[in-house]
């Protein structure tokens, strides 16, 4: 389904279905899934074509949050100055985009998965996230497609003490997606440097050659003096 | 020549023009600025923010216009500085309430208890705030009323700003029959707020029987939400739980009373009659 699609497009798939129609002028763009039914009508006598990419996951039911907080279903130890790498699944959110030109304009952004909200930290200075809950693998698990997708995760405890990791929050001003076909994959690493404190980051490249780099729309459109890393004071 | 006319001290007519239109022009151009400022920084920077980098251009480069043209007009600043004493003093005690004002506004930037856009409650008003201004706070009233509010009245006062955190809980009584499955009621509504995005997962939703009160077990409901979309949840949850305990055939009932009465004659078994009154009125059919 990810890809770029030329008109007229149609995608009916998982109970998705996905349609543009080119009418002179004008397009029309229907998408349908559950009960709920998006049409747009488009002016534009240059568009051949619609994007559609998994996008950061922190924008559905609403924009409210810049944060995506997965918790462990596991808890998991580490031991002093140690690395690993496990594999998490996180919640899918798919872009519709209107490619004109080389310029892209969002059009329609759904997700077919269930929707949750979690304050990490407290009411008075912690952070709104989307939560998400996943076992935890030590390979890349098989996952229901336009539903989830694979994050690799390299956690390293530079503290010289064991620390217990419950969860892991990451900020979706600096995420990286890729695609392949229906899968899709994100790279990050969470450093522990002492206990209770950590910081996340994402990896630029992809898993493997094949895969192609996801559209962003959570650009950095404030001054942002902060780093590409996400501080998690509140604990693991 | 006319313009060479000497008026007062040193200053000629031509002096005063350039002096006053350096005044008028420099206070446009210092507006300019400032709505420019603003507009660059609208996507940049939150509002308040914006608004307040806004303020403080406006005044630095208005003071510098007036530093610039004042003396043109013959105003020695730094004979003011020197005779300011005792004038000084004469303001102040004329201005105290203006320039009480002016500090709380400062104070109020500076401190930033409330912010352009928060819904607050100041001494009982509430109200989303308009704008601070260097003397005064404008309000705009739930029912859109404009309201002003002297800044030092607004410092000194015991201010509530409902947005202030990033989250808010809110709580709902509901009460069941006596008769009815509390443990159900209590699955049920949780499966409800854990179905409901905008329901916090972090802190947890905290439903208990609170009371067995007069005509109803009691049920508490408290619930965490972000403070941008809580008025929203809570008006729409609440139905949703009682439609969620009614399917289940949990009812929420009408007060009630029971009415015990002795022996009513001689030729009766002596056994009590009790009568339960509830609100509920049945429709006889008849």
């Amino acid at each position: 389904m990810f890809g770029q699609l030329n008109f007229p497009a149609l995608i009916d798939q998982n109970g998705l279905l996905i349609k543009t129609t080119r009418n002179n002028d004008t397009v029309l763009y229907h998408r349908k899934l559950s009960d709920k039914t998006v049409e747009k009508m488009i002016g534009s006598d240059k568009s051949s074509s619609i994007i559609i990419n998994p996008v950061e996951p922190i924008n559905t039911p609403k924009p409210i949050c810049n944060h995506l907080l997965i918790e462990f279903e596991m808890p998991l130890v580490m031991a002093p100055e140690s690395k690993i790498t496990i594999y998490l699944t996180f919640p899918l959110e798919i872009g519709v985009f209107l490619n004109d030109d080389n310029d892209t304009w969002m059009i329609d952004l759904f997700s077919m998965g269930p929707q949750k909200y979690t304050l990490y930290g407290e009411p008075t200075g912690g952070t709104i996230c989307k939560y998400w809950s996943s076992q935890v693998y030590t390979n890349p698990p098989e996952v229901s497609p336009f539903l989830e997708g694979v994050m690799e995760l390299d956690i390293v405890n530079s503290a010289n003490e064991h620390v217990e990791v419950t969860r892991a929050v990451f900020s979706g001003y600096h995420m990286k997606l890729f695609y392949s076909g229906d899968k899709v994959y994100m790279k990050s690493i969470l450093t522990i440097s002492e206990r209770g404190v950590a910081e996340t980051k994402f990896e630029k490249k992809p898993a493997s050659a094949e895969m192609k780099k996801s559209l962003e729309i959570f650009r950095v459109s404030k001054i942002n003096l902060s780093s590409s890393a996400y501080i998690m004071e509140f604990g693991l | 020549m006319i313009l060479n006319r000497i008026l007062y001290s040193d200053v000629t007519l031509l002096d005063l023009l350039i002096g006053i239109l350096i005044i008028i022009f420099g206070v446009i151009f210092t507006k300019v600025i400032s709505l420019y400022i603003k507009r660059l920084l609208r996507d940049q920077v939150k509002r308040e923010n914006s608004e307040l980098i806004s303020k403080v251009s406006y005044y630095c480069l208005l003071v510098v216009v007036f530093m610039a043209g004042l003396p043109i007009l013959g105003v020695n600043l730094s004979g003011l500085l020197v005779a300011g004493g005792i004038i000084g003093i004469a303001l102040g005690f004329a201005s105290q309430s203006i320039v009480s004002n002016l500090i709380s506004g400062i104070f109020l930037l500076v401190e930033r208890p409330i912010k352009i856009g928060n819904p607050v409650s100041i001494e009982g008003t509430t109200g989303i705030v308009e704008d601070i201004h260097i003397i005064s706070t404008t309000l705009r009233t739930f029912d859109g009323l404009y309201l002003r509010m002297p800044n030092q009245k607004v410092f000194t006062a015991n201010i509530t700003n409902f947005t202030a955190n990033v989250a808010r809980r809110f709580e709902y009584t509901i009460g069941i029959r006596y008769m009815d499955d509390a443990e159900l009621a209590i699955s049920t509504m949780r499966s409800v707020i854990d179905a409901e995005p905008m329901a916090l997962k972090n802190p947890e939703p905290l439903i208990f029987v609170s009371e067995l009160a007069e005509s109803s077990v009691n049920i508490l409901v408290r619930v965490w939400a972000p403070v941008p979309e809580w008025y929203a949840l809570y008006t729409k949850l609440l139905w949703k739980l009682k439609t969620a305990i009614e399917a289940q055939g949990i009812e929420i009932p009408f007060p009630q009373r029971v009415l015990w009465s002795g022996k009513q004659s001689p030729d009766q078994s002596g056994e009590d009659q009790v009568v339960r009154m509830t609100g509920h009125h049945e429709s006889s059919g008849k």
